[in-house]
């Protein structure tokens, strides 16, 4: 009996897991008013060292890494803004969810969130919604808001996505 | 008693004391042996033979008996094999692993059958070009955090400043840290 117990719950929690994964990517995919890209880890590990661009070698060897899969959701359409803006009030509503940064100004309206996986690795998702379009970017893996910061130093506005608010 | 019935009577007791006598010669013995003109020399015969038969059981007990045996061990053997177990725990105990095999088959169905996300087939340069664009937007958004932090600490410095000047003018100081 306790054999079969510990079977039906290890049997449970695999179900779990298994329906946990890939969430933003089986919602996202379907939907025709979005442009959804998935970069696994396989496809970041192609990129060649010397395409860092903007971006210290160094660190991009370390996100590289890192990353386990990125998920680009744009879109440029009213249907597809409201539909990201409906997968941001999911995110919101997620009380696993937490929401690192919020910054609403007249160029942007957009909400950072970190979410806690399994082990030590992390979902941070940003949302950025405009008028005629916006994003929605989700990056998974083993690093920390801190490691994303250090890679990008220097980026920024001069190379930011302006996202025009209604 | 003339003296074949007493030689008879002497045979007969020799092959019941051997075992050898059946119970209708038995019977026969005893009649023999009840006789009024018996011979002193079998009155102790006698007195034996006639305690044994008191104790001996009647007619057909030992038929009834057997009948009685078989009866009893016929109605054992059926009790013993329509006896059920109690089948509480084996019956759970089949449900649970019904229900863990069924788990299983879903959870494997599931996995074959959910898709696997594909990556979207890129070129290295357009794996780059999608990768660096997703940075930057955290690259952006982070920057911009820090730019408003920069801008809050900056005015309360200068807050904390004025302050003091105003209290200052009024000869309230605040000790140097």
């Amino acid at each position: 009996m306790k054999r079969l117990l510990t079977l039906l719950f290890l049997t449970l929690t695999l179900c779990v897991t298994v329906s946990a994964q890939n969430d933003i990517y089986k919602k996202c995919e379907k939907e025709k008013s979005v442009t959804t890209v998935y970069i696994s880890k396989t496809m970041l590990q192609m990129i060649g060292d010397g395409k860092a661009g903007n971006v210290d070698s160094g660190a991009m060897a370390l996100l590289k890494d890192k990353i386990d899969n990125v998920v680009i959701v744009n879109t440029d359409n009213a249907k597809g803004v409201k539909f990201l803006r409906d997968l941001r009030k999911n995110y919101m509503d997620n009380k696993n969810h937490e929401i690192l940064m919020q910054i609403n100004d007249p160029n942007s309206d957009m909400v950072m969130f970190r979410i806690p996986l399994n082990g030590s690795k992390n979902e941070y998702a940003i949302s950025v919604l405009g008028k005629d379009n916006a994003h929605m970017i989700v990056i998974e893996g083993n690093l920390t808001i801190e490691d994303i910061a250090r890679v990008t130093k220097g980026m920024g506005d001069k190379n930011g996505i302006n996202i025009k608010k209604k | 008693m003339n003296t074949d019935q007493i030689n008879e009577l002497r045979d007969m007791l020799d092959r019941y004391y051997a075992a050898e006598t059946t119970p209708d010669e038995e019977k026969h013995l005893l009649d023999l042996l009840s006789d009024t003109d018996l011979p002193e020399e079998f009155l102790p015969d006698r007195e034996s033979l006639s305690s044994m038969a008191s104790l001996l059981p009647p007619d057909g007990f030992e038929t009834r008996l057997s009948e009685r045996i078989d009866s009893l061990a016929s109605k054992e053997t059926d009790k013993s094999q329509k006896t059920v177990k109690p089948h509480s725990a084996s019956v759970i105990q089949w449900f649970m692993t019904a229900a863990a095999a069924m788990l299983i088959a879903v959870t494997a169905l599931t996995r074959i059958a959910t898709p696997t996300p594909h990556p979207t087939p890129l070129t290295p340069e357009e794996t780059y070009e999608q990768a660096t664009m997703a940075l930057m937007v955290f690259s952006d958004a982070l920057n911009k955090g820090y730019a408003a932090i920069e801008r809050a600490d900056a005015t309360t410095a200068d807050a904390s400043e004025k302050t003091a000047e105003a209290l200052a003018a009024i000869g309230i100081y605040f000790p140097a840290d």
